[in-house]
């Protein structure tokens, strides 16, 4: 008996520890951002997005996590502010409707924190960005959590006239919330 | 010249704040018309908030205006008047003080509605009073546009009525809401 469930433990381990496939669509997270406009917040979310990740939170060496974003339905507190952020100069999501972001490494730090490096491209525009992810392992379900502050003219968000950064904060915040559940 | 209204003119306190809601309005309707004739700019941004700011400003200086006026006994108006002139007068004035507090307080539904963030002179927070919603914001413009056009007739009125009272009936009414240069009359 003692040797049936030590085999066991040894034939399921690894299979546990492989990376496995996860998915979050729209329904199951959300993507929110804060700009700041005369020193006042204005916010706003990316309703429609998909990530994929393949991902052992044990061993995140070998994982990656992709997602992308449809711009075009970028939605603001104001309807108004929502039209003009949709045009040229800013997410012109006519020639861009989606961002996408790649990741490049996940390394485990202490707790339930990674460290997240990977590829963000807006608007044609990519830059590396490093930053802290939280995931929490629920149920059969991941969790991922996170924030970072990205500078807009790195893509040309608010080009010509709005690259002053006095009335429009070149500094935007953004966080995240995904709940993965397995996928294939 | 005294502070306060007297049987024979306005105080300085009333004459300062006719005079400077008046310039501010006029200054408003100037900026309101323009800034929405341009095409979406830093400039037209800024604009927008002048005018919300100093809309914002006007809804106080009324409200002190009216606090004052209750405290204080208007100067009546001359005795030899048509008889319609008199009541036709005061009814113009309620107008336009119903007109002038609803101008700011509609341009605040409407910016409440619209849900853009605004401190009053880049300060002072301004808090909604109405949910964010582009049906009332459609609603609230057209009632800060109706306010406007019916302000823009009464004034009008005013400013007629007023230079008729000096240059036609040549009595004091405009001349008692001016700081003293020279009096026409002595009684
Ligand atoms: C935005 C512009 C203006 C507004 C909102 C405005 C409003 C008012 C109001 C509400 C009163 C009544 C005072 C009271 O009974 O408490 C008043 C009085 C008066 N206004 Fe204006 N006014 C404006 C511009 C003008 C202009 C341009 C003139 C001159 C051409 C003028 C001349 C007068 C005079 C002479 C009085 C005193 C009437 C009296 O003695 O009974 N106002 N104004
Ligand atoms: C005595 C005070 C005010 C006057 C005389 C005034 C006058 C005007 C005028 C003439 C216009 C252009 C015509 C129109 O679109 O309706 C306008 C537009 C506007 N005003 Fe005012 N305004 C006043 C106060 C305010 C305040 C306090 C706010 C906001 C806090 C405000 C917000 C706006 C906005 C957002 C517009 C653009 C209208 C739109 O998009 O439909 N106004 N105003």
């Amino acid at each position: 008996m003692k040797i049936f469930v030590a085999l066991l433990l040894a034939f399921s381990l690894p299979a546990w520890a492989a990376p496995s496939n996860w998915a979050a669509g729209p329904d199951a997270g959300n993507i929110t951002f804060t700009a700041y406009w005369n020193g006042t917040p204005v916010t706003g979310h990316f309703p429609k997005f998909q990530l994929t990740a393949r991902l052992d939170p044990a061993h995140p060496a070998g994982g990656s996590i992709t997602l992308d974003i449809a711009t075009s339905e970028i939605k603001t507190q104001s309807a108004d502010i929502t039209a003009a952020i949709r045009g040229d100069a800013w997410f012109d999501v006519k020639s861009y409707p989606k961002a996408s972001f790649v990741s490049e490494s996940i390394v485990k730090e202490t707790g339930g924190l990674y460290q997240l490096r990977g590829e963000l491209r807006i608007k044609g525009h990519e830059k590396t960005v490093v930053f802290p992810l939280r995931i929490t392992c629920d149920d059969g379900t991941l969790e991922l959590t996170g924030k970072l502050t990205l500078d807009r003219t790195d893509f040309a968000i608010g080009s010509g006239q709005w690259s002053g950064g006095d009335v429009i904060a070149h500094k935007v915040n953004l966080a995240f919330r995904f709940v993965l559940a397995p996928a294939g | 010249m005294g502070l306060r209204d007297t049987p024979r003119r306005w105080g300085a306190v009333t004459q300062w704040l006719h005079w400077s809601v008046a310039a501010l309005i006029l200054a408003l309707i100037a900026i309101g018309w323009w800034m929405r004739l341009m095409p979406l700019s830093l400039d037209k941004i800024t604009l927008y908030y002048w005018h919300k700011s100093i809309g914002m400003l006007v809804l106080a200086l009324v409200l002190i205006r009216l606090g004052w006026r209750a405290g204080n006994r208007p100067p009546p108006l001359p005795r030899d008047l048509p008889r319609w002139e008199a009541p036709l007068a005061k009814l113009t004035h309620i107008a336009l003080y119903l007109l002038i507090l609803l101008m700011p307080l509609s341009g605040w539904l409407l910016n409440s509605a619209s849900g853009i963030p605004f401190r009053i002179f880049w300060t002072i927070p301004l808090p909604p009073i109405a949910p964010v919603s582009a049906g009332l914001e459609h609603i609230f413009s057209l009632l800060h546009l109706a306010s406007f056009s019916a302000l823009a007739l009464l004034l009008l009125g005013h400013m007629a009525a007023a230079l008729r009272h000096h240059f036609l009936l040549h009595n004091d009414v405009l001349l008692r809401m001016l700081p003293r240069f020279g009096h026409r009359s002595r009684s």
